[in-house]
């Protein structure tokens, strides 16, 4: 199945960049996600790709058809895009059955009787609906109701599926298990996604690849593990999970990395940077879960000589998360956010930064 | 003068949730209701009669400005009551049980929800209210004229007829200054209506809306609505059905000894009255289907297309009926005299009232169906366009089909409305083209109300048929899903 490539959309609305150089190429079978607090222009990109939308500039293919070009004019309507789009409200026609919703695209297409019967069964066991064909869409459950809703999308075999914020309506169960099913879906039948989010669980999930969208812009786009652990902006690092931010002055170790100096934090922290970062003050995103910690029971176990690694560490607060703790620490003046699997005992701890858990940001 | 009746009467709308008892006034048409109020409760009229000379108590003057404009109200109430009733049956029943769900009562119910998404309807009703008031042409000619109660239209009115050369400046003149008024009408509404898509729900598939607990509240708003339709409309239909049958209405002997069919063979007889019967239904029945028909079309290219005049068009659907209807069969008059072709095909035909009656009316249908419409939610069209839909298509098979409830009662609304109206046609009415309304106000003015009387009950008949057939089918049918 084609690829689907956006340049350079932009728009203006009144003295509001509503897409500002909007940039990416979704490759042949793979999921891609667009996340980003709400408001930030996700669901004006998608509808400009579904022909919805049309923006001041840029350009969107899909293969070697053009669906939109600016500069020549040339805006293909969304009814001859032919890709299945999935609506954050579902659409389901109210007025129609399950069944006729699944064939409208097909009867549109004038598929005869019989190929219409088939597809649309054949859709329908696809999202596990086979046995509620007569029913009207008010009659099925919201997690039922968005499932027709990407049967319609897809019974017309469409070569690109865009989905709007399908799971915001389900419970917090349902949506995991959609979650699974929709990539299991999308891996099977090997087809160009690509979804809209605003939940970084659902992004990282699902997604081969993530752009994480601000204020119109595209601020970070990378595989999930790489825009997790790497997300280059505090923007990004924030708007993904929970982080801690070092900031201090560099200076070059030993062993070709580098070491941060953190005003209050005993010791310094090590790092990586491919380029130099120069004589300014540099920032560092770690993720609570890469910051080790030593808890007091470790210190008489097998590495007892003496002190354990790192620095002592107060806890100032304890959070049970169900499968985690989440701890505050202070260490030395700083206070720093960890999770762990297990509980920490009473008294202090050691925290060891590792040179793989941080990462630097720029603000 | 005028204006403040007017205001008046635009109170009324926002009492018009009391219920579907409300629909009762619609049975009646406006003239009919006219001359059976006068025939009651006008000054030598049945009841007051009754009350004044034989119980001695103090009588009311209907011929007097607050009179005409308790009756105006009542007149007016229908159009109100539709438009409302339209939007409302499409109505997201989650929302409302949101409010009581957040611990507000029914008070905040109507607060909160139910006034708010009637806003657009509302509005929209409460200028068409204003408007009718404003050139509204029988009630001043019916109750007006013999107390010397002259409002703009109907001076208009009895100078045209009164005048030795058609068209006297004047006539343009005081149709040109009401023009103005109505636009100014207009020019606000646009402007109140600028965020419209605020009051669009999100329309997914949501059970509709549970009737209204009333509570304790239930016997007195019965009671009170019960009374209103019975003072209003049934006892006013009953005199309707007295007057059309007896020679004479009078207290001084009783009415079962007048009792006499000649008004009523009247109309089977003379093939004046007989043909204003048979030419009204022909209007009324093509009328309502065409301009339904038309009026949905331009109402989704007006709120879901790309079309250039988009803009404008809402506009446009609104302004005829917002135009005074007298103005609007002036215009009708000189277009169809100065256009040769096809002006002389319509001139003096039925058709040319066809069109005139059509043009004036279409914004009842209009404001029926765009406030549906704007309920509907869009990503529905949008569905149907990504899965492959041209507009055209995506109008007849989801546009449409969503909207049938409000199709249906736009299409009652013409009926009722063309079997009635007649203020735009006073002008184009020849022998042979009379309408009922025409005819009705000729035969009062000849001073025979028994023959009005007849006629008037003809229209209810009309109008009661078509109402039967569209809320009656509504209701079979769900009747018959919950069965
Ligand atoms: N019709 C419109 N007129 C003006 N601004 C709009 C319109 N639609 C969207 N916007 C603005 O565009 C921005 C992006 O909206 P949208 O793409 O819907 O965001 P989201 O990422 O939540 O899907 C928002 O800031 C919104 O205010
Ligand atoms: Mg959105």
């Amino acid at each position: 199945m084609p690829e689907l490539s956006v340049r350079h959309l932009t728009q203006t609305l009144g003295s509001t960049r509503i897409l500002d150089d909007v940039d990416f190429t979704v490759a042949d079978g793979t999921f891609t996600t667009l996340l980003g607090p709400s408001g930030c222009g996700k669901t004006t990109s998608l509808m400009a790709i579904a022909g919805f939308h049309t923006p001041d500039g840029g350009t969107i293919h899909h293969g070697d058809r053009v669906l939109f070009d600016a500069a020549a004019g040339h805006d293909l309507p969304a009814e001859r895009r032919a890709l299945g789009v999935v609506f954050q409200s579902y659409a389901l026609f109210p007025h129609m059955t399950v069944g006729q919703n699944v064939a409208y695209p097909l009867r549109l297409r004038r598929a005869g009787k019989q190929e219409i019967q088939h597809r649309v069964r054949t859709v329908l066991e696809l999202v596990e609906l086979a046995d509620r064909a007569d029913a009207h869409p008010h009659q099925l459950s919201g997690g039922q109701q968005q499932r027709v809703a990407l049967a319609r999308a897809l019974s017309h075999a469409p070569t690109a599926l865009l989905l709007d914020e399908p799971f915001s309506n389900l419970d917090a169960k349902l949506r995991e298990r959609a979650r699974d099913w929709l990539t299991d879906l999308q891996r099977d039948l090997g087809i160009t996604t690509v979804f809209v989010t605003h939940d970084q669980t659902e992004a990282l999930a699902m997604s081969d690849q993530i752009l994480v969208m601000h204020q119109g812009r595209i601020v970070r786009a990378g595989t999930p593990s790489d825009v997790y652990h790497h997300p280059g902006t505090r923007f990004v690092a924030e708007f993904l999970g929970r982080c801690n931010f070092l900031t201090g002055t560099a200076r070059k170790a030993a062993g070709g990395g580098w070491q941060l100096d953190v005003p209050g934090l005993p010791g310094t922290v090590p790092f990586r940077a491919d380029a130099p970062p120069g004589d300014e003050t540099v920032t560092l995103a770690v993720r609570p879960e890469a910051l080790v910690i030593a808890g007091p029971e470790a210190g008489n176990g097998a590495e007892s000589a003496g002190e354990p690694a790192g620095r002592p560490a107060k806890i100032t607060h304890e959070t049970f998360l169900g499968d985690r703790y989440l701890y505050s620490l202070a260490v030395g003046q700083v206070a720093l956010t960890a999770l762990t699997p297990h509980r920490l005992g009473e008294g202090d701890v050691h925290v060891t930064v590792t040179e793989d858990a941080a990462s630097v940001i720029v603000d | 003068m005028a204006r403040a009746r007017c205001l008046h009467r635009c109170d009324l709308p926002g009492r018009r949730w009391l219920g579907p008892a409300l629909l009762a006034p619609l049975l009646i048409p406006p003239l009919g209701l006219i001359v059976g109020w006068e025939s009651l409760y006008g000054p030598v009229g049945y009841l007051t009669q009754l009350w004044s000379t034989n119980l001695h108590l103090p009588a009311w003057n209907l011929e007097s400005l607050p009179g005409i404009s308790v009756l105006g109200a009542v007149v007016t109430l229908p159009v109100a009551y539709l438009t409302c009733s339209a939007v409302l049956e499409g109505g997201d029943g989650t929302l409302e049980d949101a409010v009581r769900a957040s611990g507000g009562g029914n008070r905040q119910v109507l607060k909160s929800v139910t006034l708010p998404t009637l806003r657009s309807a509302m509005l929209d009703s409460s200028l068409l209210i204003f408007a009718l008031c404003m050139e509204v042409l029988g009630l001043p000619l019916f109750l007006g004229r013999p107390a010397g109660i002259d409002f703009i239209a109907s001076y208009l009115y009895g100078v045209w007829t009164g005048s030795a050369t058609p068209d006297p400046p004047i006539v343009s003149a005081g149709a040109i200054l009401l023009l103005l008024l109505v636009s100014g009408i207009l020019v606000v509404r646009s402007l109140l209506m600028r965020h419209q898509a605020r009051y669009a729900s999100s329309a997914r598939a949501t059970p509709p809306a549970r009737p209204i607990r009333l509570g304790r509240w239930r016997l007195p708003l019965a009671i009170g609505a019960g009374g209103f339709v019975v003072v209003t409309s049934v006892i006013p239909l009953l005199g309707l059905g007295l007057m059309s049958s007896v020679t004479d209405l009078t207290t001084l002997v009783p009415p079962w000894q007048l009792w006499n069919g000649a008004n009523w063979s009247q109309i089977w007889r003379d093939p004046t009255l007989h043909r204003a019967f048979t030419n009204s239904l022909l209007i009324a029945a093509i009328g309502s289907v065409a301009t339904v028909a038309l009026v949905s079309l331009a109402t989704v290219l007006a709120h879901r297309s790309g079309f250039r005049l988009r803009r404008t068009l809402p506009a446009l659907l609104v302004y005829p009926r917002a135009t005074p209807g007298i103005v609007f069969g002036v215009g009708f008059f000189w277009l169809f005299l100065i256009v040769n072709w096809p002006g002389a095909l319509l001139r003096n035909s039925l058709s040319g009232e066809l069109l005139a009656l059509c043009v004036r009316n279409l914004t009842l249908a209009y404001v029926v169906l765009a406030p549906a419409l704007a309920r509907l939610n869009p990503e529905l069209d949008k569905a149907a366009t990504a899965s492959g839909a041209g507009w055209w298509t995506t109008t007849r098979t989801v546009t449409l089909p969503l909207l049938r409830p409000a199709l249906r009662s736009a299409m009652v609304l013409m009926f009722v409305t063309l079997v009635s109206d007649y203020d735009p046609v006073v002008f184009l009415a020849k022998p042979d083209t009379e309408l009922l309304g025409t005819t009705m106000l000729q035969t009062w003015a000849k001073g025979l109300p028994g023959p009005v009387a007849a006629l008037a009950l003809v229209q209810v008949l009309l109008v009661a048929v078509a109402l039967t057939v569209g809320f009656g089918w509504t209701l079979l049918k769900k009747a018959r899903r919950h069965a």
